[in-house]
């Protein structure tokens, strides 16, 4: 079924409409949400909670397209759940990607005055618009996606060393990035 | 460092990075082989080349000699095709590169090429994958199209025309492919296998002087990026049938059946 009307039935209130979109797009939100809280109960309870977040939402919401909404609120949601210390076991992809980042962006708090999270995703959003399409990619497939390096390597048609190398560089050049503007985390 | 922030930043980024995950689609590789392959068909084209020649120089057989026992039809003299299949495919950048609809590219056998992303049978403003079939070296040449599944259309005048398969389509012609089909009692049905192939046979009045075979294949939505409707293209085979001696060579749909059968996986 088209998003579009998946989107009627929610503006229909027809809980069909939550069957299909489950259809049609629960299998990338329980990866999703999963690469994130490591634990397949918690996903589940993860992805529900997120239907009923979009079902609250639409309408008035009208999303158009309508995945990256909902992974948006599946990984806000899992997110929720991972640093509220619920998440059964901080051993997951997200776990890993994250020491990655706390491993090449330590020293980068020395800066009196922290920067907020939207100022920040402002100045990343600028450090990717820097990056090639398929470096851009792998980055956000490792950071927000959660993905393993062999998924990344799957998808792009490169080698897990590849995808590992780039990732280095890229969390170098961005720390490089956020020096030259003076942030603090 | 504190990655809660970092990890909250990502979450506030652009929804347009996200969009440009999900519909990314990695370039078509270009193997190391495919050097191997320019040279073999430099190489046919230098023996097609001298088969045409030496035909030429060939005496003509007495009738004394053709009364004889019959031998077997010779095969075609064959020759790189003549077929220039335009599809839309996503771009080199990536679908953010300003191009969102893809760029225009003439495919080339044995390359497979990530097409035209997104194209969805119930929302998108085209009918289906738009190809585009034109022989510039025949400007006479007419196009004997068929589908093993979906639908092929027209879309002309502002109206979509379901084609016949096998439809003949005149050079330069663009048809579109559909996965969902129309049934005789007008309800709509997905053709929900994963490939599809094209044969074309390329004509010039009533002689044949070239084929082609393409193969359309589902991604696969589980691979990781979930977008339904999306696709490959891959020319399995272009030939042509050059002229010999001057004259159209004598080529049977059975045997061109046969050659486009055998440039399908398994065929």
């Amino acid at each position: 079924m088209d998003d579009e009307k998946i989107i009627e039935l929610f503006f229909e209130r027809s809980e069909r409409g939550i069957r299909e979109l489950d259809n049609k797009y629960g299998k990338i939100c329980r990866r999703l949400s999963y690469g994130i809280v490591n634990n397949r109960q918690d996903s589940e309870e993860c992805v529900n909670d997120a239907y009923l977040g979009a079902w609250n939402a639409i309408p008035p919401a009208r999303p158009s397209p309508l995945l990256p909404y909902i992974l948006r609120i599946v990984r806000n949601i899992s997110l929720k759940h991972y640093w509220g210390g619920r998440a059964a076991k901080r051993g997951g992809a997200y776990t890993v990607a994250m020491e990655e980042i706390e491993d090449s962006l330590a020293g980068l708090n020395t800066v009196e005055s922290e920067i907020e999270a939207r100022e920040l995703a402002r100045i990343i959003g600028e450090f990717l618009d820097t990056l090639t399409a398929e470096n851009r990619v792998i980055f956000m497939r490792r950071y927000w996606f959660a993905d393993s390096y062999r998924d990344i390597a799957g998808l792009l048609g490169l080698s897990e060393k590849n995808v590992s190398v780039r990732l280095t560089r890229i969390r170098e050049k961005m720390k490089q990035y956020l020096i030259e503007r003076e942030v603090s985390v | 460092m504190n990655v809660k922030k970092f990890s909250d930043a990502m979450g506030e980024l652009d929804t347009r990075y996200v969009d440009e995950v999900l519909g990314y689609r990695r370039k078509p590789a270009w193997p190391v082989w495919a050097k191997w392959v320019a040279a073999a068909a430099c190489f046919c084209l230098i023996l097609s080349a001298a088969i045409t020649f030496s035909a030429r120089l060939r005496p003509q057989e007495s009738p004394e000699d053709v009364s004889g026992a019959q031998s077997p039809a010779p095969e075609p003299v064959t020759a790189p095709g003549l077929l220039a299949l335009t599809v839309r495919a996503v771009s080199p950048g990536g679908e953010e590169a300003g191009s969102p609809a893809g760029e225009e590219i003439v495919m080339q056998e044995g390359v497979e090429i990530a097409l035209g992303s997104h194209w969805n049978p119930a929302m998108s403003s085209r009918p289906g994958i738009p190809f585009t079939l034109s022989a510039p070296e025949c400007p006479g040449a007419a196009f004997e199209v068929s589908a093993d599944g979906g639908a092929l259309l027209l879309w002309e005048d502002g109206g979509i025309t379901p084609a016949e398969s096998p439809f003949s389509a005149g050079n330069g012609a663009v048809i579109y492919w559909s996965s969902l089909t129309q049934s005789a009692d007008g309800s709509v049905e997905l053709y929900e296998n994963d490939t599809t192939y094209i044969d074309i046979v390329i004509r010039e009045g009533e002689n044949i002087v070239g084929y082609a075979v393409v193969g359309i294949y589902a991604d696969d939505p589980d691979a990781g990026d979930a977008q339904a409707f999306t696709y490959h293209a891959e020319l399995l085979k272009s030939v042509s049938f050059p002229a010999v001696d001057g004259d159209y060579q004598n080529v049977t749909p059975e045997y061109v059946s046969s050659e486009i059968a055998k440039a399908k996986p398994g065929g």
